[in-house]
C-alpha cells in the first residue's frame, strides 16, 4: 500500500501516545501488507472515515498497555477495562490520532475525510474484519505492552 | 427502545460509519449462531461450522450493503450521507462502547434468529 497513506497514522500514533500518556513507543515494524483482518490482543479501538477515498484506522492494544494508558490518562489507579468511561478514553485517543492523520492527509492530498465516531471493544479471541479493504499491520512496542495498528483504505491516491 | 449510551454485548457485530448531514454508527449485533446462519445463506446455502475469513467478510459486506442502501433512501429524502468502509468483530465476553450518543435499538427476528440493530446517530 502506498506509504504516502500508511506513515501519517503510524507517526501520529507514536506521537499522541506520547503526548497524552507519556509513554514512549520503543520498537515499531515495517508495514506488514494484510487482508484487513485482525488477531486482537484484547482491547481494539477502531475509527473509520470517508472523502474521496475510505478508510479505517484500528489500534489494538495488550490489556496491560490499555490499563496503564487509562491509568495515564484518567489518573486512575486500578481501571477496569469493562467500563464505558475507561474504555472511552482509549476510544477518545484513537480519535484524536486519526485525527491528525486524516488532517495532514486533506491537507497535503484534498482528500476530504471525516471521521464517523471511534468505537472500542475489549473481549476474548476477538478477530476483527472488514470488506474490500487493503490494509498493512504495523507492530509496536512500550515498556508497558504490545500494541498493533491495522490501517486499510478503499481507493488510493493518484500516481 | 431509546438508550443513553451504547454497550453492546453480542458476539458478533458489524458496523458502518456514517459521515455528512449525519454522524454516527449503525451496528448489527448477533449471535456466533446467528452470524454463521446468515453467512451461510450468503454464500448459497455452503454449511459454515465456524465463522472463517471468508464468512468474516461475507457479514462485514452485508453491513456495508445494507446501510449502503439506507444511505440511498436517505438521498432521496435530501439527506446526503456517505458512509465508510465496515467493520466487525467476533469474540467472547465482548463489552463494546460505540459512543456515547443516544442509539435506538431495532430487533428483526428472522429464522436464523434475532439481529439488533443499533442506530447511534448524532441528531
Amino acid at each position: 500500500m502506498d506509504s504516502r497513506l500508511v506513515t501519517p497514522y503510524i507517526e501520529s500514533t507514536v506521537q499522541i501516545i506520547r503526548q497524552m500518556t507519556g509513554i514512549e513507543v520503543t520498537e515499531i515494524s515495517e508495514p506488514m501488507p494484510g487482508s484487513g483482518e485482525i488477531s486482537a490482543y484484547g482491547v481494539t479501538s477502531v475509527i473509520a472515515f470517508a472523502g474521496t477515498i475510505k478508510g479505517r484506522l484500528l489500534i489494538d492494544f495488550q490489556p496491560e498497555l490499555a490499563v496503564h494508558i487509562i491509568k495515564n490518562l484518567m489518573r486512575e489507579e486500578n481501571p477496569v477495562l469493562r467500563d464505558r468511561l475507561m474504555l472511552g478514553c482509549i476510544a477518545e485517543m484513537n480519535n484524536i490520532i486519526a485525527g491528525d492523520a486524516n488532517t495532514l492527509l486533506n491537507n497535503e492530498y484534498g482528500l476530504g475525510l471525516r471521521l464517523a465516531p471511534p468505537m472500542v471493544v475489549t473481549g476474548k479471541n476477538m478477530m476483527l474484519a472488514s470488506s474490500k479493504v487493503d490494509s498493512v499491520t504495523v507492530l509496536g512496542r512500550t515498556d508497558y505492552g504490545d500494541f498493533k495498528l491495522n490501517i486499510a483504505f478503499q481507493g488510493g491516491l493518484p500516481s | 427502545m431509546l438508550k443513553e449510551e451504547m454497550v453492546i454485548e453480542r458476539d458478533v457485530t458489524a458496523f458502518v460509519g456514517v459521515v455528512g448531514d449525519l454522524r454516527g454508527n449503525i451496528a448489527y449485533c448477533f449471535t456466533a449462531e446467528t452470524a454463521r446462519k446468515l453467512a451461510s445463506a450468503m454464500m448459497m446455502g455452503m454449511p459454515v461450522p465456524e465463522l472463517d475469513e471468508m464468512s468474516r467478510s461475507a457479514i462485514a459486506e452485508l453491513a456495508n450493503v445494507i446501510t449502503g442502501n439506507a444511505a440511498s433512501l436517505l438521498a432521496e429524502e435530501q439527506v446526503k450521507v456517505d458512509i465508510t468502509p465496515p467493520s466487525m468483530i467476533v469474540g467472547k465476553d465482548i463489552y463494546l462502547v460505540l459512543s456515547s450518543v443516544r442509539t435506538l435499538i431495532v430487533t428483526f427476528e428472522t429464522p436464523v434468529g434475532s439481529i439488533e440493530v443499533h442506530i447511534c446517530l448524532e441528531v
